[in-house]
């Protein structure tokens, strides 16, 4: 029996105050307040800064309940630098020992970007990194399409690594949407089906998007799919202007525990507004 | 940047007589099994179950082979039956998603979904409901593409099997297809695949960046359809309808009525060779042959051959073929023509080289050098010695070029 962990990639956004979180509440206070609303949260600070371990560790005493997903560093995974590669994955392996120890890490997300081609260079080095970071839950996002090939999902079913299925705009230069099971964890990243702003806006405009009824029970099948042969699926909102992603998140747990997202969504409209 | 949705999905159950015999008797799932048919002696493994694919045994594998790289293997029997039902079944899900769905049998779906958006919602989602619905109302796994033409979504759902799904967008098809293997290519089978591998050529993408020049001298003139589908290219239509109704058909009218028997087979022979060198050209085998004969006096009669397992070289249909006419032919008056059906079609149960032939049983390699010369300098270049009758092959050329169409002798 698979374990559905659903929550949204991030916490910490200021105009969640309002329609998330209640008035008034200081940043320091977001994620034990979200730590009511879920039970796994996708962290994506430690792509600009380098985690620390205290600062891990403080997070999950202030959410003990929370499962962390976090997202590896940009020196890993955009701008990497041949000389000094082993010694940041050094640092943010130590990073997550809190988390690690706690048995609260649910997965490391490596997400590669469009520039990150399938060539030979990049094939090793993504080889190395997997090593590296063995045996830790991984999870590899590609921007680029050339990744998704046969090969691909051999080589990370051999590595009992997952390749992270997406749902994202239908637009010309984004990855295909593909699910396929290649490891004992699965991880969903919902980026939003906003096509009109996905290229040339900002990130916020981006993800401004609030998943349908419809689109949600398509997307439960999807996830009720990846549960099959797995035993735990993350599911990450990342639609989060306006709070749209815990709204859509929030739905799609009622909708997986058996109810309907119809009134969630209602009730919870009022939050994206 | 203009929303782009491709709008053919492709349904693939992965071994589907295994998966059906499973969906049958759950007992069976972790079972290593073949579906063949034992009591031939020449017989290949129709389907391998997953367990036994894992084991690495393969669909046209020779039965004694699998059983020697396996001595524990269970041996099933083709359940045509459920099969069928298995294949009507999905079809009558797939019909409420779009009117336009081919059914290619075995398991395979294609429906071209244009216009159902406002309806359905995205192409993915609906792909989603249909995979779905199998599951719960069949007991069967199936893999599911979304792409812009048949050939990228079948590839994609080659990609992803046994029962995952993709989404391939339209104007992406290239940058797809140019790092998967090329056996993944519809034509690239055994012989292919080690040519190219030894040009270095192990992905699609390299065959898609030949230009026209190295192509022709590297691969000949069948090379360019081959170069056309590794660039994700793709016009053909959907064969609507279900495919195990429709038919390929040859009508033969003598120019003279006939009562010789030499020359009703030679006619027969090659009627059947045409049809069924079109028929593989669609990566089509069949399982029910018709044959209708048309007397001077008005009068008609008929046979029907079926087979359990699958037609689809020359070989085995003017065998099966000849032997329907002599059935058929009860009465001593002269012939007008014929009606020959080739029917019950389904995907050819292993993947044929489309240039290079070359194949584990020497019929295979036969037919398929057969076919390249026939696809190079015409149909009537090579025949059965007992198609001779007719006279010069020159006088059939010009009508056995155009498949399905009529020709006069």
């Amino acid at each position: 029996m698979s374990t559905l962990l659903i929550g949204t990639s991030g916490y910490s956004y200021t105009e969640w105050v309002g329609p998330v979180y209640p008035k008034g509440t200081t940043q320091q206070a977001f994620l034990s307040h979200y730590a009511q609303l879920f039970s796994t949260v996708e962290l994506n600070f430690s792509y600009y800064r380098m985690p620390e371990a205290t600062q891990l560790s403080v997070m999950h005493q202030e959410a003990p309940s929370v499962q962390f997903s976090i997202k590896a560093h940009q020196s890993l995974t955009h701008s990497i630098e041949t000389g000094s590669w082993r010694e940041q994955v050094r640092l943010f392996r130590r990073a997550l020992e809190p988390l690690i120890k706690e048995d609260v890490l649910s997965a490391v997300l490596l997400q590669f970007p469009f520039s990150f081609h399938y060539e030979i260079d990049q094939r090793k080095y993504l080889d190395s990194l997997l090593k590296t970071l063995s045996p830790l839950p991984l999870a590899v996002e590609f921007r680029n399409a050339q990744w998704y090939n046969n090969r691909t999902l051999d080589a990370l079913k051999e590595r009992n690594i997952a390749l992270a299925s997406l749902d994202l705009p239908s637009v010309k230069g984004n990855p295909p949407i593909m699910d396929v099971q290649t490891s004992s964890i699965a991880y969903l990243r919902l980026h939003g089906r906003n096509e009109q702003t996905w290229w040339g806006s900002d990130s916020a405009s981006r993800y401004d998007y609030l998943y349908s009824n419809k689109e949600l029970e398509s997307l439960l099948e999807r996830i009720r799919w990846l549960a099959k042969d797995t035993q735990k699926v993350l599911i990450y909102f990342n639609n989060h202007r306006r709070g749209q992603a815990v709204t859509n998140a929030l739905a799609l747990k009622a909708l997986a525990e058996g109810g309907s997202a119809c009134n969630l969504q209602r009730q919870a409209s009022s939050i994206s507004t | 940047m203009q929303p782009s949705e491709a709008s053919i999905i492709h349904i693939n159950v992965t071994d589907f007589a295994a998966a059906v015999t499973i969906a049958k008797n759950q007992s069976l799932s972790d079972s290593v099994f073949v579906i063949a048919l034992e009591a031939s002696n020449r017989s290949v493994v129709i389907t391998p179950s997953h367990r036994a694919w894992e084991e690495g045994i393969r669909s046209g594998m020779p039965l004694r082979m699998a059983q020697r790289l396996l001595p524990s293997l269970q041996v099933l029997p083709l359940d045509s039956k459920s099969i069928a039902k298995a294949d009507q079944a999905i079809a009558t899900i797939v019909q409420t998603y779009s009117p336009q769905i081919q059914c290619d049998r075995n398991g395979h779906v294609y429906l071209d979904m244009h216009g159902t958006t406002r309806l359905f919602g995205p192409v993915v989602d609906s792909a989603v409901r249909i995979r779905k619905e199998i599951a719960e109302q069949l007991n069967l796994e199936a893999s599911v593409a979304v792409a812009s033409n048949k050939l990228v979504a079948k590839i994609g759902t080659r990609t992803t099997r046994p029962s995952g799904l993709i989404q391939v967008r339209e104007g992406e098809e290239a940058a797809f297809l140019a790092q998967q293997d090329v056996d993944l290519l519809s034509g690239v089978g055994v012989a292919t695949s080690r040519l190219l591998a030894v040009a270095g050529i192990t992905q699609i993408g390299q065959i898609a960046s030949l230009d026209d020049q190295q192509v022709l001298a590297f691969l000949g003139k069948r090379g360019l359809a081959l170069r056309d589908a590794a660039r994700g290219l793709d016009k053909s239509p959907l064969h609507t309808g279900l495919s195990s109704k429709r038919v390929i058909q040859r009508k033969v009218s003598f120019a003279t009525p006939l009562l010789e028997q030499e020359l009703l087979q030679a006619a027969v022979v090659t009627a059947t060779e045409d049809a069924a060198l079109s028929m593989r050209t669609e990566s089509m085998g069949c399982s029910k042959l018709y044959i209708q004969l048309s007397y001077t006096d008005g009068k008609v009669s008929e046979a029907t051959c079926r087979t359990k397992d699958q037609w689809a070289f020359d070989q085995e249909l003017v065998q099966v073929a000849w032997r329907a006419a002599q059935q058929a032919r009860n009465r001593r008056v002269r012939l007008l023509g014929f009606v020959l059906h080739l029917a019950q079609l389904s995907p050819l149960m292993k993947s044929l080289d489309l240039i290079f032939p070359e194949g584990a049983q020497n019929s295979e390699k036969l037919q398929q050098a057969v076919d390249t010369m026939r696809k190079k300098f015409g149909v009537g270049i090579l025949t059965h010695a007992n198609a001779l009758p007719l006279g010069p092959s020159e006088r059939l050329l010009p009508a056995l070029q155009s498949p399905g169409s009529n020709f006069l002798i």
